[in-house]
């Protein structure tokens, strides 16, 4: 078709008009396809929730914002949640519903609980459709907000609190106003480039009065600091045109951040944390005028950059809640206070987001650093939500076992694993905690499998027996006399490449050959050593924060050469990179020679090549002040001169680690703050990988050599598995200008599939397994909108296993293949027969794909392998095939037979019905009445849809032919032998047909012809054969039968 | 695999690519020119479809389709022999399902026949979108599988939503996600069309692959052949009264 080609001509040209220019074809998003990650979890924790709001009128609807895994709503009341954010920045800041139309949401991106490790947001987000689409609308350069306030009785009236950059300097930071629901803003409370806009309230009784707090804060890398001259609290009675400071009763000195509220019920009683050196509650009563101090106790005082929620009872105006470490209710306006009960179970400490029903007050939602709570007894009880997968790890590692499993450390959650497949899925049950605190790296120890390492912050590292679960503390200590080790807070554990030793970075380089019980020291200090960053005694600010999390001059990267033990390479958290090649004796520094890279930036990773030793690639980092750019390099020469690995195409923000392929090694993977990316030409060109990867933080990367598996640890997604990049490897630019071409796919397992596991959890997260069935791959230069694409199976002999459905996008196309042969036909009955919906499996071996487009055809292979966990002899599996072929022919012979034998009842009745003669009639009856009877021994015939019981051949033979053929290994004595008798049953029913056709058919052939009427025929094989139709169903789909055009929508439930 | 988005077509926009800013009108538009013109669409008043879904290897269920436009449409399903159907007249429908042993007819209800009226309605969503109480939005160009498409929001009538995704190049629709209450839970599924073929002087879609919404896969339906504007017998909507218990039963 001309047009077609022409069309084809077009989009071609089209698509590489710009690529003309350069050689080599660029991929993009589109090229990889259908190259998805699966969310494995875990949600058994969560990670840091920051916001939280309900549906007022329909509090079953709540919206969730984590730290850095976007946005969750659930209309279930919470026992189900949807992702509902992924496109955007996945740091939330804060989740503001309008609830005079509560299709309005609100997201300010970036969180601003001020830790060392948040993200930063790209904005102000608003949905007008209940969070199914979102724009952004303004604010773009505010990197954290904290709060949005709708005037209840205008509601294009919004004020937005941005506290602004955490790490530099910023105009953009203050209080927000809009009055046209967001198109147009001003910032109506501004106080100084250190100094943003922590809280805002709006009265509901009288929207015109605005409280509004500002806080002076700043974190460097070494340091932070929370207060100063432009920390306070202020109060407008006109909407933000004017604002008075509150100060009557509020400390004199300079203060902190300031946790405020009012009582909905009574909105002149406010409520003030107020971080200063003595740090208490304090409430007014009259509108902010004055204040009182009340009362305090250990989490009034918590760390009040982190824990900045204050809420108060929406009916009793003296009834107030503070949740910080844990939860603290007072009954009498905070002079008292009493802990919020944990009957119904542990509650995860560091509370960010506190919910109340105002319709209902004993119904709170409690949002901590690991995960969502419910209460419905106003805080005494509650249970956990667990099915919001939103946990953020550091780092991941995983090992030889088969499935291999999958550890790391989270944020404020300890360490875990798991294993990478598990039966029915990986849900909650399947992870394992190893270690505690805020867990960074897990290292198996490749000699000892009982054995893995984990640690919390500031290098507490210990060696834990997974067998008696017993943790022995292995970090290294300082000598006699020698004042303490710098351990980074997130210290590397690392367990050398080639050496298998085991690693530890201080200022110092450790290594240990006995499981961590003696080390050896085999660096000098490898970093600046800076007496001005080391200051962490004095972070805080008014009050004092030193938790490790400001640790500087240490050591963050150790990275052991593949290919040689002796080649070690250290990075620091202030810059250095330094190279042993002599295993530890001598060190070089040679950071100075990246061009283009500030000096203190952080190492953040290091990636010897497996195929050179000489090759390196680093990325730095250097977002602690405040430069968000993507830093990665290559050095051929170890390290002598480097090439920025830098493109126009990285809009990554800042890196976290660059990895290698095992097999391709222009093939790169980079994971950085704002996704994974990928480059297939050695780093010269990028693509965001971005197929079910959300724009989340990608700390770490790790690729499984047996499977080719991606594995992600995000930070702020858990743990995220691309299955088998074997075909990105397969992407050269010589592959990438054909318009089709089939790439091959890891071997597949031929199996049945492996059952049993837990009954599936109501309500909880379950992550997926690594598809069972076989992948056939494809690489199209173009999406095929006209013409057909037909791919079909054919085994080593060149026979036809039927046709696959094709997908036809743009890129690398994935279908899978059932690796089934047809189903038997089945006897048709008064229902449907199981036996006819599936086929049985293929042999191991190498099967041909053809596909044809148009007039071309491609073809390529895939390769079937034995089940490696099965346990079944070859003989066994020859037993099981032959078997196969026996039950199949038997119900293929059965239907053959149901066939002649409806088919000759049939006719035999149509022919009374065409004659009036009496005595015709009457043989013909008796002719069908002795079929009847056959037929009545070969399927079952009562109808109605209740479960009738009966059962005849067809329906004994069909349970035989699931247990035969759905088993991968010899069937049993009973079931061969219940084949054998089916077969005698079979066949007795076809000799008295046989004699029937004999004796009784010439009998009443001879009145139909006296009659003038046709004879009746027995159908013979041939043309049986020819009215096969092809007609199954399966159940294997959820196809809906009982109302097949709606399919499409049969679909998916949304929450 | 709604029929009112079988209809759309190749235009040959490549020339004169889109650089400025397009009103959800203008792509409406040559959405529906590149399915065939208004004026051709207007006189689409029924249709017939044989189709095909491959469920195992070498397994074909036969699929056929008869509608008349926003007024009727049946839909027959052949396994092992029998006969699924199901078919809906005005406000009332019917399905048999002989898959379980019975062989009558069970009414559909209100959900179902709601569903299968958007289905009748043969010239999709977007066609006379403002006489037929549908409100459009055009929320901007993105990026669909690597294809840049216009996504279009419809608010029908019912309160559904639809999302119709057009190649920004040929206007041809390749995805439609659609969103609404069935039997009271939220369902959500996607269609990916392709294999555009003209019958009538409209474009259909020869296949449609039926998906969860976000999976990468679905169920392929493949057309092999329509009739546009055929002769139907009206009594095939009829809903058909129960049979007598089988007389060998009886007997």
């Amino acid at each position: 078709m001309k047009t077609k080609l022409l069309l084809i001509a077009a989009i071609s040209s089209f698509v590489f008009s710009d690529s003309s220019a350069q050689t080599k074809p660029k991929i993009t998003s589109g090229t990889l396809g259908m190259m998805e990650a699966r969310q494995i979890g875990p949600a058994v924790m969560g990670g840091r929730i920051t916001a939280i709001d309900v549906v007022t009128k329909d509090p079953r609807t709540i919206y969730v914002g984590a730290a850095g895994g976007g946005i969750w709503k659930s209309t279930t009341g919470g026992t189900l949640f949807k992702s509902i954010f992924d496109k955007y920045n996945q740091s939330v800041g804060a989740i503001t519903i309008d609830q005079s139309n509560p299709d309005i949401i609100w997201c300010g991106t970036g969180e601003s609980n001020m830790r060392n490790s948040v993200s930063i947001g790209s904005g102000l987000y608003k949905s007008t459709d209940a969070g199914e689409n979102w724009v952004k609308i303004g604010l773009d350069s505010s990197e954290h907000i904290s709060r949005i306030a709708i005037n209840p009785k205008k509601h294009d009236e919004v004020y937005v609190a941005v506290p602004g950059p955490l790490w530099s300097d910023s105009k953009n930071r203050g209080l927000y106003k809009t009055t046209d629901g967001g198109k147009t803003w001003s910032n109506i409370l501004y106080v100084n480039e250190k100094t943003g806009c922590a809280e805002v309230l709006i009265n509901p009784q009288n929207p015109d009065i605005i409280y509004a707090t500002t806080w002076e804060f700043r974190r460097k890398p070494y340091s932070f600091s929370s207060g100063g001259k432009g920390s306070a609290v202020y109060k407008s009675t006109d909407g933000g045109k004017t604002w008075n400071k509150l100060t009557k009763g509020l400390p004199v000195t300079e203060f902190g951040r300031v946790a405020l509220t009012l009582a909905p019920s009574k909105p002149d009683n406010l409520f003030a944390i107020v971080e200063a050196k003595k740090t208490v509650l304090y409430l007014s009563t009259d509108g902010g005028a004055s204040w009182t101090e009340q009362g305090s106790n250990n989490n009034v005082e918590g760390r009040p950059f982190y824990f900045s929620v204050i809420t108060v009872d929406p009916t009793d105006p003296m009834r107030v809640y503070r949740p910080a470490w844990s939860l603290s209710i007072s009954e009498d306006g905070g002079k008292s206070f009493k802990e919020g009960g944990y009957q119904g179970g542990w509650v995860h400490s560091d509370h960010h987001a506190l919910w109340i029903n105002p319709n209902n007050p004993s119904h709170l939602l409690l949002g901590t650093d690991g995960g969502v709570y419910m209460s419905m007894d106003k805080g005494n009880n509650w249970f956990f939500l667990n099915s919001i997968p939103v946990s953020m790890f550091y780092h991941v590692e995983t090992d030889d076992a088969t499935p291999y499993n999958i550890y790391g450390g989270l944020q404020d959650n300890g360490s875990w694993m798991t294993a990478s497949q598990s039966i029915g899925g990986i849900d909650n049950g399947d992870w394992v905690n190893v270690g505690f605190g805020d867990g960074f790296w897990v290292q198996p120890d490749p000699t000892d499998k009982d054995v893995i390492y984990s640690e919390y912050q500031g290098g507490h590292a210990s060696r834990v027996n997974k067998r008696t679960n017993e943790y022995l503390d292995i970090q290294p200590q300082p000598f006699a006399g020698e004042s303490k080790l710098r351990f980074n807070w997130n210290t590397p554990l690392y367990i050398g490449a080639s050496s298998k030793k085991l690693y530890m970075g201080s200022q110092y380089l450790h290594r240990s050959s006995n499981q961590g019980r003696t080390w050896e020291r085999i660096s000098p200090d490898l970093t600046t050593n800076d007496p001005i960053k080391q200051k962490q005694e004095e972070s805080g600010g008014v009050t004092t924060d030193n938790s490790s999390a400001e640790n500087h001059c240490t050591i963050f990267t150790i990275a052991e050469s593949p290919l040689d033990a002796n080649m070690i390479w250290v990075g620091t958290d202030d810059g250095n990179l330094q190279l042993s090649t002599d295993g530890g004796k001598k060190w070089t520094k040679v950071n100075q020679y990246v061009t283009g890279m500030p000096a203190q930036s952080w190492v953040s990773s290091i990636e010897p090549s497996k195929f050179d030793k000489n090759v390196v690639y680093v990325t730095f980092e250097n977002h602690m002040y405040g430069d968000m750019n993507t830093y990665c390099y290559r050095s051929g020469d170890l390290g002598r001169t480097w090439k920025p690995l830098n493109s126009v195409d990285l809009h990554a923000g800042y890196a976290h680690r660059i990895k290698e392929d095992v097999v391709n090694k222009n093939l790169l993977f980079l994971g950085a703050e704002f996704g994974l990316y990928v480059s297939i030409d050695g780093g010269d060109s990028w693509a965001q990988m971005n197929a079910k990867i959300p724009n989340c933080a990608v700390r770490d990367i790790k690729i499984d050599t047996k499977t080719n598996d991606l594995v992600l640890a995000t930070h702020g997604r858990g743990i995220l598995i691309v299955d088998d990049i074997s075909p990105i490897r397969q992407l050269t630019p010589e592959v990438l200008e054909t318009d089709l071409t089939i790439l091959k796919s890891r071997p597949t397992p031929v199996t049945n599939g492996h059952w049993g596991g837990s009954y599936p959890t109501a309500g909880s997260f379950t992550g997926p397994n690594s598809p069972e069935d076989c992948r056939i791959i494809y690489y199209l230069k173009d999406r095929i909108t006209t013409g057909d694409l037909k791919i079909e199976m054919f085994d080593k002999d060149g026979k036809s296993l039927g046709t696959v459905p094709a997908t036809k996008r743009k890129g690398i196309n994935k279908i899978s293949w059932s690796m089934r042969t047809k189903p038997p036909r089945v006897a048709k009955g008064v229902r449907a027969d199981g036996a006819g919906f599936f086929g049985p499996l293929v042999d191991p071996g190498t099967y041909t794909v053809k596909i044809t487009k148009g007039d071309k055809t491609f073809t390529g292979t895939v390769e079937l392998v034995k089940d490696p966990i099965s346990s079944h002899s070859d003989e066994d599996i020859a037993a099981h095939r032959n078997a196969t072929k026996e039950v199949y022919s038997l119900t293929e012979e059965l239907a053959f037979f149901n066939h002649q034998v409806l088919g000759m009842i049939d006719s035999a009745k149509s022919a009374m019905n065409s004659t009036t003669n009496a005595s015709l009639k009457k043989s013909l009856q008796g002719y069908t009445d002795k079929l009847e009877k056959i037929r009545k021994e070969l399927v079952a015939t009562k109808e109605g849809q209740s479960i009738t019981g009966e059962e005849r051949i067809r329906e004994k033979l069909s349970e035989l032919y699931g247990s035969i053929v759905g088993y991968d290994g010899r069937p049993t004595d009973a079931q061969l032998d219940r084949l054998k008798g089916l077969t005698s049953e079979l066949k007795k029913q076809r000799d008295l047909a046989d004699a029937i056709w004999k004796n009784d058919l010439p009998k009443v052939n001879t009145s139909l012809k006296a009659a003038k009427m046709n004879a009746l025929s027995v159908m013979s094989k041939e043309e049986f054969d020819k009215t096969d139709n092809s007609v199954v169903g399966s159940g294997g789909r959820g196809f809906n039968y009982r109302f097949p055009f709606t399919m499409d929508v049969s679909a998916t439930e949304r929450d | 695999m709604k029929i009112k988005s079988l209809l759309v077509l190749v235009a040959f926009a490549i020339g004169n690519q889109i650089s400025f800013a397009q009103t959800a009108d203008e792509v409406v538009n040559k959405h529906l020119e590149a399915m065939g013109g208004k004026d051709k669409l207007a006189n689409l008043k029924t249709l017939k479809l044989s189709c095909s879904m491959e469920i195992a290897p070498g397994m074909k269920a036969p699929i056929n389709m008869f509608f008349v436009n926003n007024q009727c449409m049946r839909v027959e399903v052949e396994v092992q022999g029998m006969k699924i159907l199901s078919a809906v007249e005005g406000d009332s429908g019917w399905s048999i399902n002989p898959m379980s042993g019975k062989k009558d007819a069970e009414r559909m209800n209100s959900d179902e026949i709601k569903e299968s009226k958007d289905q009748m309605d043969l010239t999709g969503a977007l066609y006379n979108y403002k006489e037929k109480g549908n409100a459009v939005e055009l929320l901007g160009k993105e990026d669909m599988e690597g294809t840049e498409v216009y996504k279009l929001k419809i608010t029908k009538k019912s309160g559904d939503i639809e999302y119709d995704f057009i190649d920004a190049t040929t206007y041809l629709k390749l995805k439609e996600t659609t969103t609404h209450k069935f039997n009271d839970k939220e369902v959500s599924g996607d269609v990916i069309y392709s294999d555009y073929r003209k019958s009538g002087d409209i474009m259909f879609p020869f296949s449609m692959d039926n998906r969860q919404t976000g999976e990468s896969q679905g169920q392929v339906m493949t057309v092999e052949s329509i009739e546009v504007n055929p002769t139907i017998d009206r009594s095939i909507f009829k809903m058909p009264p129960p049979q007598p218990a089988a007389v060998e039963e009886k007997k």
